[in-house]
């Protein structure tokens, strides 16, 4: 049941789009049947499967330098209040900028190309990593603590061995945005600066294709969902001892 | 109970404690009145007051884990203390086992974890996680992460205040049991009159907030304690003399 309830609204919604186009509701160049959709995803697999990899390899890669810069910035701004006073308003305020806004920026910055596509999905992705990992660094147990205190642990060994494994929990939450929005931040780049689904979308919709453009967008909800439940597992796997999200995930 | 109790209970030795007009305001206002008292090595001694009397900020200054306004605190042995809290506090992501070394990992001393398992009975569940334990097994682990070190002064804050009456009763029974064996000082923070008859020598009563020392009383029941004591008529008169004097 699990499986099958999700596929009950796909059977209704191809249905319906099919019946949209069949009794002519829809023009054609409005709105692609799921046939249309799958016979471009086949016979353009070659120029979308090459899009695919190339978005994917960008949101990665820029998913592990959100991962790794938020998470020490998160640290950073944890250690010192004032640091967090100075620092924080910044972050939230440059979460707010839209990324279209920035982007021709970023090309001015970094060229066309992929240090541009990488730029965008980094800025976007890296908030909600700052954040969570903020928050689960803030919330550790005061019991432990003063525990660690008792036993006059090293600055260290608070950050190791209690607070950065008592917030996995929210970094791993952050990371699950953060991997969405990678993806996100990744074609809006693409668009202005070339390369993989974002020019492949941009192409197909000047040549009227718009099979393909669905096609497009079907990959890359594809490829954010599979970095999702990568995520998911991680997070699973290494909170299985002992954290109540991880059995109800 | 059988404990296994070998070379640990003859390697620890009691603190002495003397506290001389310890105060100590939150905000401007008084939350401890100067207040003096003294701990001898080896004694078990209950901080017994109703809730807001100051008496886990108390422990908490023996402790070092929080500061005074004024007057003079010394312990002899200070390094070797532990501290029991009222949620156990353990490291969920750490097996038993690993949550008992980590006193011994953090300030580098000598213990043996296993045998400190044992005392409270627990090898078995060396490798279990704490999702993995009822709450009066989570105490029992904390109890004995406070004893692998070794301690010569054991802190306790309302151990077993949020545990069922029945394990609750249990564990103040192992408790002293482990107390007579190993002869550390003990200081115990409870709200509880018979907990306090029970568990230790003697009662400090403190006041309701400005918390103070308003009765320092003797225990005099018999050294090695079992249920049995609970309805022995000595048991139930000292535990209402002192709910007596409780504000």
């Amino acid at each position: 049941m699990r499986f099958i309830l999700p596929l009950i609204p796909l059977v209704a919604i191809i249905v319906l789009l099919e019946a949209l186009r069949s009794f002519g509701i829809v023009p054609a160049y409005l709105l692609p049947t799921p046939g249309e959709v799958f016979l471009s995803l086949r016979d353009d697999r070659a120029e979308l499967l090459e899009g695919l990899f190339s978005t994917a390899t960008s949101s990665l890669i820029a998913l592990v330098l959100s991962g790794l810069v938020g998470v020490t910035v998160a640290v950073l701004l944890s250690l010192s209040a004032v640091l967090k006073k100075m620092i924080y308003p910044y972050a939230v305020f440059f979460q707010t900028v839209p990324i279209i806004a920035i982007a021709p920026l970023l090309v001015i910055w970094f060229g066309f190309g992929r240090p541009t596509v990488i730029a965008s999905a980094f800025i976007v992705s890296i908030f909600p990593v700052i954040a969570s990992t903020l928050l689960g660094l803030e919330s550790t147990d005061p019991s432990l603590v003063d525990l660690f205190r008792l036993y006059r642990a090293s600055a260290w060994a608070r950050l190791w061995k209690l607070r950065l494994p008592f917030a996995l929990p929210q970094i791993f939450s952050g990371l699950r945005i953060a991997g969405g929005l990678a993806v996100i931040g990744a074609i809006v780049g693409e668009f202005i600066a070339g390369g993989g689904l974002g020019s492949v979308v941009d192409a197909a919709r000047t040549q009227q294709r718009i099979d393909k453009v669905f096609g497009a967008v079907l990959l890359s909800a594809v490829l954010g969902l599979v970095i999702v439940m990568v995520l998911n597992a991680a997070s699973r796997w290494s909170l299985r001892h002992w954290h109540a999200s991880a059995r109800d995930l | 109970m059988g404990y296994a109790i070998g070379t640990m209970a003859q390697s620890t030795r009691g603190t002495q404690l003397t506290l001389t007009n310890i105060a100590r305001s939150f905000n401007g206002r008084a939350a401890l009145s100067p207040l003096s008292f003294s701990v001898q090595p080896g004694e078990f001694i209950s901080l017994l007051g109703p809730s807001g009397s100051g008496k886990s900020t108390l422990l908490r200054m023996i402790a070092g884990l929080e500061t005074f306004d004024q007057g003079h605190l010394v312990a002899d042995n200070a390094d070797s203390r532990s501290f029991v809290f009222q949620d156990a506090a353990l490291l969920p992501w750490r097996t038993v086992l690993q949550n008992v070394s980590l006193p011994l990992e953090l300030s580098g001393a000598n213990g043996d974890p296993e045998q400190a398992l044992s005392l409270v009975g627990l090898s078995e569940a060396r490798d279990l996680f704490p999702n993995q334990l009822s709450g009066g097994m989570k105490m029992r682990v904390s109890v004995a992460r406070a004893l692998v070190s070794q301690p010569s002064l054991l802190l306790l804050d309302e151990p077993f205040a949020a545990l069922d009456e029945r394990t609750r009763y249990r564990l103040q029974e192992e408790l002293r049991c482990l107390w007579t064996s190993m002869g550390m000082t003990v200081v115990f923070v409870t709200h509880s009159a018979s907990e306090a008859v029970f568990v230790s020598d003697r009662a400090l009563v403190l006041s309701n907030w400005p918390g103070r020392v308003i009765e320092d009383h003797a225990i005099t029941l018999p050294r090695d304690r079992t249920h049995k004591l609970r309805a022995d008529p000595a048991f139930i008169r000292e535990v209402s003399y002192l709910s007596g004097v409780m504000p």
